[in-house]
């Protein structure tokens, strides 16, 4: 028996949407829902790794030649099944995921077991895993779409009016941005009659050479606004912040990561698609610094410490966007290895806050203090957790960031360099400030009654902790074990 | 501006970290100005209208209670926003 032709790309996304099905189904037996959440779980992270990279096309359909497509260009080579790319880069973003989402679960049933929020995680993994894998740009519209329903369901979770409210505007939005992306699909499809992004790639370049229709200018317009909400950038970075805070921090690492890895997996489509519109990664890079300095001066002004963090997480998502804007060869793969190194970070933080929130039942950092010898080893991994999201030697997000700093430089943008530093300095002091105020602080009401018993909270939390805090490590200490697989990737595209 | 972050803290703001954010915008603006008229104007151009955005932001301060204040959760403000990041999208990709 051939495990390769088992263990194919495709089966990233069916495993996960059919385990969502069954634990959607399975609802109410608590029992049955954990034990299939459990081997989900574990299917869900060796799957990545048990999978060759390999190009799959669905139904096997194969490539033809010598093709016109809708217009009059002839492609030497066209596809015609949805195809979906799955290399080291893929792999890398896909086992991350697994890891978050197996933290998220297994967090959750901590508290209560619910076979309908498993499921929405589960869609969440498929969801984002296809996006990142497609090369079909309605198939990644789909899952888009099926993305943002799993996200907010998870909001609406939580059960309070604020969550409701939050989950309704995301979920408003979302549908706007959906429609703005599908809009831009249709004037692709009318244009060139074709959906996969390699082909039109080909159409585009070819189209181009005469000048730049505008019909492409406002398809690219309609698809980068489509962009800005999946990657929360301005403007959409407060909705984007506000679905972070009212979810549950474990929800909540996972769903960062999955932003950040759809925001390089989209503007990778968008690039290959609009490379030749010149304003194009200028565009990119305004809303990145935006992105960056609204994210970090908005997190200094906050008060409850999940929207500290989710604005924490926003200004780095902005930080990848700026080096993605940049748009040079080193920038480019600095920028993505970001991606991967601070989901890793961030996800230490939002961890840590879930044992936080588990003993004070508020997010308000003025009714907090005093946990420091409370919570086990937590204070110190979070401390941890703050130096890697600063950027701080010898993480791996220092290993990234100097990158982006010194492409910038490289770049001609020296301005750029400075702002990066002052935002990382603004970054470290408005995650000491939530330190202090949770850990430092003088005890508070909850505490008075056992002011020297240590607090009950997750041991769970604290092993995903510390193994992403060593992951962390690793990567920052050895990265040349992930960083030619981006630069590698980088080069495949052909369009930098 | 003294007075103004003195008035802040009365009403229960963390000055703290509102002054850090302001001189983040601080430099932001005047960041953003030097590198635009850097890359489309001269270098000495660029020194003196950065040295002017600078001047017109200091006075300006405390901005990161306005800043605030447009980051509203309302919907409104976020469709406003919205509306606008579009249109500007649309006019800067189409080369105007």
């Amino acid at each position: 028996m051939n495990l390769d032709t088992i263990f194919v790309p495709a089966l990233l996304v069916a495993f996960p949407l059919i385990a969502a099905i069954c634990l959607n189904f399975l609802h109410g037996k608590d029992r049955v829902v954990k034990a299939v959440a459990i081997i989900s779980v574990v299917v869900v992270l060796v799957l990545p790794w048990i999978t060759d990279a390999a190009v799959y096309w669905f139904g096997g359909h194969p490539q033809v030649e010598n093709v016109t497509g809708g217009t009059n260009i002839v492609l030497s080579k066209l596809n015609l099944a949805i195809v979906y790319k799955y290399a080291a880069i893929q792999k890398l973003f896909i086992a991350i995921l697994a890891i978050l989402a197996s933290a998220a679960v297994l967090i959750h049933f901590t508290e209560r077991v619910s076979g309908v929020y498993v499921a929405m995680i589960m869609l969440g993994v498929a969801s984002t895993s296809a996006v990142i894998m497609a090369d079909d740009i309605f198939n990644i519209f789909v899952f888009l779409e099926i993305l943002t329903i799993s996200q907010a369901a998870l909001v609406i979770a939580i059960g309070s009016i604020q969550a409701y409210k939050t989950a309704i505007k995301y979920l408003i939005f979302g549908g706007i941005a959906g429609s703005s992306i599908l809009l831009g699909i249709a004037i692709l499809l009318n244009n060139y009659g074709l959906l996969n992004v390699s082909d039109l790639n080909r159409a585009i370049t070819l189209d181009i050479e005469a000048g730049i229709p505008h019909a492409l200018i406002v398809a690219c317009a309609l698809i980068f606004v489509g962009w800005l909400f999946e990657s929360g950038m301005v403007p959409f970075h407060i909705i984007k912040s506000d679905v972070y805070s009212k979810a549950r921090p474990s929800v909540a690492a996972f769903m960062q990561t999955q932003t950040k890895f759809v925001l390089v997996a989209l503007w990778v489509v968008i690039l290959r698609l609009f490379y030749g519109i010149s304003t194009f990664n200028a565009l990119v890079l305004g809303v990145g610094i935006l992105s960056m300095v609204f994210g970090v001066m908005m997190a200094l002004k906050q008060t409850e410490i999940t929207r500290l963090l989710a604005y924490v997480a926003v200004a780095q998502a902005g930080l990848v966007g700026v080096g993605l804007g940049i748009g040079t060869r080193a920038a480019v793969t600095a920028s993505i290895f970001h991606a991967v190194n601070d989901a890793l970070a961030m996800a230490i933080l939002f961890l840590s806050v879930s044992v936080v929130l588990h003993i004070t039942h508020t997010v308000d950092m003025r009714k907090m203090g005093g946990l420091l010898w409370k919570t086990g080893y937590v204070p110190f991994l979070c401390l941890l957790g703050i130096f890697a999201v600063s950027g701080m030697p010898p993480f791996n997000t220092y290993q990234s960031e100097f990158r982006i700093i010194t492409a910038a430089s490289t770049a001609g943008y020296p301005e750029l360099s400075v702002l990066i530093i002052l935002t990382s300095i603004a970054t470290l002091v408005a995650l000491m400030k939530g330190f202090y105020t949770i850990y430092l602080k003088e005890g508070q009401d909850y505490l008075t009654d056992k002011e020297l018993t240590p607090v009950s909270y997750s041991w769970g939390t604290e092993v995903f902790m510390v193994l992403l805090v060593a992951i962390c490590l690793a990567i920052g200490l050895t990265p040349q074990n992930v960083f030619p697989y981006i630069e590698q990737f980088v080069q495949t595209l052909g369009v930098i | 501006m003294y007075e103004k972050f003195f008035e802040k803290l009365k009403q229960g703001e963390d000055i703290a970290g509102a002054f850090t954010a302001d001189f983040q915008m601080v430099l932001l603006i005047s960041l953003g100005v030097l590198l635009f008229f850097r890359l489309f104007t001269t270098v000495r151009l660029a020194i003196v209208a950065s040295f002017i955005a600078l001047l017109l932001v200091i006075r300006a301060i405390p901005l990161v209670f306005r800043v605030s204040k447009e980051h509203s959760d309302t919907f409104d403000s976020m469709l406003f926003y919205f509306a606008l990041a579009i249109g500007l999208v649309i006019v800067l990709l189409g080369g105007i």
